[in-house]
């Protein structure tokens, strides 16, 4: 055991992992603040409940029936989404930065949040009469058909293109934008405020059936993302070093690409385009530690399930009864950071 | 015997008064609402939470129902929550009455306690929520016009005689603009300049409905657009879009003045008033569009009395001539 590192031995040393000390503190402190937001999340909101009634509520002994529907129908399940919603959002970033080696990529760059939001829009605009809790079903579907064409546009017969799939990501989301928007200029008024409501990503609606589809959905890829840690640190080496180490590239980038797309995916059909979670998480748990890439991956999930906790939080409590979908908060946070991205980027570029 | 009589009175006395008590709390009704849901809802709510301010709460406050939470807007300027037109048309406000305002807050909805929530298909996406809160009747805005919109409210809040009331007092204003004006021989449009486009609707929600019902014609380029829908155009097509009569609005809750809306007909096209012949013949009537657009009788009767004043009694321009 040395100082900066410690070493967890499992089934008589079978499995050993060095685990970096430093790294495992902030894990240890996000994972309180995730608590402790847990906690205050579901102490604090318009309707007035004391600390006694919500821990009677969850003890399954209070009485007043608005008390559990606000505890157990309102609050609970929005703030498990959260956690699980920023959890996915931010490991496909975590996946598409790594396999683009493009520190700017997220998933809206491969067309998931476009592919959603035209499908879900011209659900609500042209097809009015459609039901809508088919709408989830058709984002996942707008989604996959969406990042699919990407793939397949970007791929050639030699190997993957990191650039090309960045470049046909660009323009097909930028076509399928313009068509969007079309239809949000042109579209019934109240049906193009309901879309909009919508491509705000609200975690406002979530419900314990969502919250199960998304604890499934991380209890599957996020283990698979895992086990594919090891080849990602390879690929950080670039294409050629990674190939000299025997690393099956185009698998692995496939498989990659594939489950950033089925994280984000789901996540966005569950409550709509979540903009900059992705973008923001890979970095943030970068610029607090240094470590390999299955704890950056563990870091950055944590940091993002708090961020969208946080948001949600904010845009529900801050300015209430006025509700504040949590895409707009993520936003607000992620631009200012975008930029400072890009800036430093620049700084390091000039020196 | 006398005591036996007494307390054989008192007792079915006493039953009369618990059982009609509990009838009056416990009385509900099926109803379908317009996604198609059957709801048990109260026979006669005492609390509704209406979810949209200009197309459900007005209405009810005009039906005589002070709804206890509604959605509303707030001002920018200085944070204030309001109900669109609300002091305008009904003299009713959230800083005057018991309504309070509960946006789509389920938390604060849930505070207020209703017994029935109204909402249109906008909001489906928290229905489930909100009926674990009382039972949610949905609203579905392109299925009815807006008369259909009052009937269901007021069947909802039993009081259909009020909007009989309403309706005849509306009837008669339409009938005092035909005893007037020859309206089969008048052509009229309503424009909506916006981002140097011209909105038209066909129609223009209630100063629509009164121009329709009054018998006036519209241009062949607004009856050519579906009924309920809005089209939109570019200056080159203004001159079809002139009529003997043009009205225009101006938003009164964002503080616009007719200036606004004149400096965003110049938006469409500079000197725009050169190009529509009801302009230049001073034949262009301004209104506040809260009186103009809002789902309400008072907005109605605005509208209607509008019509009536400036148009009846004043020779005019016909078009082309």
């Amino acid at each position: 055991m040395s100082n900066t590192h410690f070493t967890l031995r499992l089934l008589n040393e079978s499995i050993a992992l060095k685990l970096p000390k430093f790294a495992l503190i902030i894990i240890l402190i996000i994972c309180i603040m995730i608590v402790f937001m847990i906690v205050w999340s579901l102490n604090i909101g318009s309707f007035n409940l004391s600390f006694q009634s919500v821990y009677d509520t969850l003890k399954g002994t209070e009485t007043d029936k608005a008390a559990n529907n606000v505890v157990w129908l309102f609050r609970f399940p929005r703030t498990l989404a959260a956690i699980l919603v920023g959890i996915m959002m931010a490991l496909s970033g975590a996946a598409l930065q790594n396999v683009t080696r493009n520190g700017l990529a997220d998933p809206s760059l491969i067309g998931i949040s476009q592919g959603a939001a035209l499908a879900v829009v011209a659900s609500i605009i042209v097809f009015p009469e459609i039901d809508i809790n088919l709408r989830p079903w058709l984002a996942l579907a707008g989604s996959l058909i969406v990042a699919a064409t990407i793939q397949w546009l970007s791929f050639d017969d030699k190997a993957s293109n990191s650039l090309k799939l960045i470049l046909f990501g660009i323009g097909v989301s930028a076509f399928l934008s313009s068509i969007t928007t079309a239809m949000l200029t042109y579209g019934d008024i109240y049906n193009a405020s309901s879309a909009l409501a919508w491509l705000a990503g609200s975690i406002n609606a979530t419900n314990w059936f969502d919250v199960k589809l998304l604890s499934i959905a991380v209890l599957i890829l996020v283990p698979l993302l895992l086990i594919l840690s090891r080849l990602m640190a390879t690929l950080r080496l670039g294409e050629i070093s990674a190939i000299s180490l025997g690393v099956p590239i185009k698998f692995v980038k496939y498989a990659l690409i594939s489950l950033a797309v089925a994280l984000a995916a789901i996540a966005t059909s569950v409550v709509g385009p979540l903009g900059f979670v992705g973008l923001v998480a890979p970095h943030l748990a970068r610029l607090l530690t240094r470590s390999n890439v299955a704890i950056h991956l563990i870091l950055t999930a944590l940091i993002g399930g708090l961020l969208v906790l946080v948001a949600d939080f904010a845009g529900r409590a801050l300015f209430a009864p006025l509700q504040i979908p949590a895409g707009i908060v993520t936003e607000i946070i992620g631009v200012p950071f975008l930029i400072f991205l890009l800036l430093s980027q620049r700084r390091k570029l000039n020196k | 015997m006398n005591k036996i009589i007494l307390k054989t009175i008192a007792a079915i006395g006493f039953a009369a008064i618990t059982s009609f008590s509990f009838a009056q709390a416990s009385d509900m009704r099926q109803i379908k609402d317009d996604v198609g849901r059957d709801l048990q809802v109260p026979v006669s709510p005492t609390a509704i939470v209406a979810l949209h301010d200009s197309m459900l709460t007005l209405p009810l406050i005009e039906l005589g129902v002070l709804p206890v939470g509604s959605d509303g807007r707030t001002d920018k300027a200085t944070g204030r929550n309001f109900i669109r037109a609300g002091k305008s048309l009904t003299g009713i406000d959230f800083d005057n009455s018991s309504i309070k305002y509960v946006s789509s807050d389920l938390e604060k909805i849930a505070a207020v306690k209703p017994d029935l929530i109204i909402i249109s298909t906008g909001d489906q996406d928290i229905l489930d929520k909100l009926q674990a809160i009382a039972p949610t009747f949905v609203i579905d805005y392109d299925k009815r016009t807006r008369i259909q919109i009052f009937e269901i409210l007021a069947e909802l809040s039993n009081t259909v005689a009020k909007l009989d009331t309403l309706k005849t007092r509306y009837n008669q204003q339409i009938q005092d603009i035909k005893n007037v004006i020859d309206t089969q021989n008048i052509t009229v449009n309503v424009m909506q300049p916006s981002k140097g486009k011209i909105l038209v609707w066909n129609s223009y929600f209630s100063l629509g409905k009164v121009l329709r019902d009054a018998g006036f014609k519209f241009p062949k380029i607004v009856n050519e657009i579906k009924p309920g829908e809005r089209a939109q155009f570019s200056a080159e097509k203004l001159q079809e879009l002139d009529a003997d009569y043009i009205f225009v609005t101006y938003r009164t809750d964002r503080n616009h003045t007719p200036q606004n809306t004149v400096a965003d007909f110049e938006d469409v096209i500079p000197n725009f008033c050169n190009y529509l012949k009801a302009c230049r013949e001073n034949q262009m009537l301004v209104m506040p569009r809260e009186a103009a657009s809002s789902n309400s009788f008072t907005a109605l009767g605005l509208s209607a009395f509008t019509v009536l004043t400036h148009i009846s009694g004043n020779p005019y321009k016909k078009l082309g001539k």
